[in-house]
């Protein structure tokens, strides 16, 4: 096992920034998930990790060891490819032992060590088909064997999961976890899903054009995302977001736009000195609104009028309108309200976001 | 399964169709069966009655298998040779289309776009356009009248055509299989030769089967430069046959015709396989 460290890389297609000066580090045996939309540069980011691209500019190290110019069979990597990348002329067996021949073994030395994989990862009985007669789940499974099966000291992951069906996925992410717990490898994963990112990773890097927007445990980017990118792309139903100006009326300060006013918390007020101007985009989760059906006394509430209503199962999903601007709030509550009816929002005043309008970084960076 | 009701003169009509388009095929296909038929009467008959009926069964026309007809080469030399030159072209072929397809499809420089044009264009002249051209070269390098020779120009007017073929079916195969290769522990070179030459199988059965037939069939380049008997093929063995300035022996020529054809034929029933899988593109999974 071995840590990563990335320092400025930076990764140009002639003239196209696929990756622009990017650092951060994987610590030993850390699962890192690189997360942002397609074309942001996480694949590229990966590949260069595997020695496939070689970097414009910038350092790659594995441990104490500069790995620029360490060809990919040198790195001793184990990868996971979007469409598995299996060998499609080999059995499965001869698949997961490809990695293994390259060094030179003979079958005899290695043979303990496949079954011993595939009964792990419960493909024992499929060792003689060829990757073309076995299923989706089945093939990813190969792809996991043949990236684990000569102990890699980094395992890289792009998009593993993205080829399967909703129900396989929730299981392999499951399943793909605990084989990194139990084998405690350092691991780079990709993928643009950030249900995958949050459940999955020790830590998360959030890509946007070539760029790292912000790194952090699931919990931090969750909960305090570092600028609106970060904001908007995790979450779903997506963050609110209001454009608004900071005001104080008698003492209290308030997050005001034309039909909203929201209450700003104590323990949000120091970060505001870092503000240029008063302008401010207010973001606030849909989990983070409560919804009532009457005007309640004593408590500071946005009056809306009910849009749509999307349900969930579990939860429900109002989309409430107030003024211009659509507002999305997620509760477990049933509440017994039509479309077009009168309804009032309350913001929890802890939980809002804030940003600066023009550099779209949030006071608390 | 649906059903369909359909009405009687829909069914009608459905029935008329068929029945015009196999009529078409036939009277399109016929001649070309006739012609065979005819070919295969002919070699076995001592006359044909009006021309078309077989009178009498023989052997007689297939002597050349077994003496050597007068004033002509002994027939197995005259096959060794035409045998020579067609493997030559298919293993000069190969080799070459093999690196140069992986080249044109996975490595980017400068000019490959023009290479590629430029390419296909070459292919395009009439070889027999450059025939004056190239009896300089081979009296130049000293090659005419060899076999060599005209399995060198052969080859070099074929490559490219296969350099296409090959592009394409390299191109079908996605990069990250490559990549995974690389990362499993090999060189870029082990990998062509372990994961990829594999997967192309097919093309390079196309590239090979193609360049064969036209290194079997090829008589223009041995006509021009191929003076001596010894270095005859058998296409300049048929074409001595019909321009004999004695008489022509027709039973002789039909016989001789039919054992031309029969590696093709062999040729094509262990290709078969190989040739339906491929379509404009390359291969299909």
């Amino acid at each position: 096992m071995v840590s990563i460290r990335v320092e400025n890389l930076k990764k140009y297609f002639r003239k196209v920034k696929a990756v622009d000066d990017i650092s951060f580090e994987v610590k030993n045996g850390e699962f890192m998930a690189l997360l942002g939309p397609s074309g942001c540069g996480k694949t590229t980011t990966l590949l260069t990790l595997a020695g496939i691209y070689k970097p414009t500019s910038g350092k790659i190290f594995f441990g104490d060891y500069l790995v620029n110019d360490v060809q990919p069979r040198d790195r001793n990597i184990g990868m996971v490819f979007q469409s598995y990348a299996l060998y499609p002329h080999m059995s499965v067996y001869d698949n997961i032992s490809f990695p293994l021949k390259a060094k030179g073994s003979k079958k005899r030395e290695f043979h303990d060590r496949v079954v011993n994989i595939v009964e792990k990862l419960g493909i024992g009985h499929l060792l003689d088909r060829k990757p073309s007669e076995i299923s989706g789940g089945q093939q990813q499974r190969v792809a996991l064997a043949r990236a684990l099966i000569k102990e890699p000291q980094i395992f890289l992951l792009d998009e593993p999961l993205s080829n399967l069906d909703a129900r396989l996925r929730v299981m392999m992410r499951a399943e793909i976890k605990k084989l990194q717990n139990d084998l405690r490898i350092t691991t780079v994963y990709v993928t643009h899903d950030q249900v995958e990112a949050l459940t999955m990773a020790d830590r998360i890097a959030v890509f946007s054009n070539g760029k790292i927007m912000q790194i952090g445990d699931p919990e931090e980017i969750y909960n305090r995302p570092q600028n609106i990118f970060v904001a908007q792309f995790i979450g779903n139903p997506p963050m609110n977001f209001v454009e608004a100006e900071i005001k104080e009326v008698e003492g209290i300060t308030f997050a005001v736009s034309k039909n909203l006013k929201i209450r700003i918390d104590d323990t949000l007020k120091p970060y505001l000195k870092n503000l240029n101007s008063p302008n401010v985009i207010v973001g606030i989760r849909p989990e983070d609104i409560k919804i009532y059906k009457n005007k309640e006394l004593n408590r500071d509430l946005t009056e809306g009028i009910l849009y749509v209503i999307e349900p969930l199962g579990r939860d429900e999903i109002y989309n409430v309108k107030v003024g211009e601007s659509l507002l999305k709030v997620i509760t477990e509550e049933k509440l017994k309200i039509g479309v077009g009816e009168r309804v009032y929002c309350e913001f929890d005043a802890k939980k809002v976001h804030i940003f600066d309008r023009e550099s779209e970084i949030s006071i608390r960076r | 399964m649906n059903e369909y009701k359909l009405t009687f003169w829909q069914m009608k009509k459905e029935k008329i169709t068929k029945a015009i388009i196999i009529t078409i095929l036939i009277v399109i296909t016929l001649p070309i069966i006739l012609t065979y038929t005819w070919l295969v009467l002919a070699s076995f008959s001592t006359d044909m009655k009006y021309g078309i009926i077989p009178v009498k069964l023989t052997l007689h026309n297939w002597r050349f298998l077994w003496k050597s007809i007068e004033g002509y080469p002994p027939i197995w030399q005259v096959f060794f040779n035409t045998l020579i030159l067609a493997l030559s072209v298919m293993g000069l072929e190969v080799f070459a289309t093999i690196l140069g397809g992986y080249a044109l499809s996975r490595f980017k420089f400068r000019m490959r776009e023009t290479l590629l044009k430029i390419v296909l264009v070459i292919h395009a002249f009439p070889s027999i356009s450059l025939l004056v051209a190239i009896y300089y070269i081979l009296k130049i390098t000293g090659l005419i009248d060899t076999l060599t020779g005209v399995i060198l120009l052969k080859a070099s007017l074929e490559i490219p055509w296969g350099i296409w073929i090959m592009k394409g079916f390299y191109d079908q195969i996605p990069w990250e299989v490559e990549f995974a290769g690389l990362v499993d522990g090999y060189s870029r070179v082990q990998v062509w030769r372990k994961v990829i030459l594999p997967l192309v199988k097919p093309g390079i059965a196309v590239a090979g089967i193609f360049s064969f037939l036209s290194g079997w069939s090829e008589f223009v380049f041995i006509n021009t430069f191929i003076l001596s008997q010894n270095t005859w093929t058998l296409s300049t063995y048929v074409k001595a046959i019909i321009g004999d300035f004695r008489f022509v022996d027709y039973g002789l020529l039909t016989s001789i015709s039919l054992f031309y054809i029969i590696p093709t034929i062999i040729f094509f029933i262990f290709a078969n396989k190989y040739l339906l899988r491929v379509n404009i593109t390359g291969t299909k999974g």
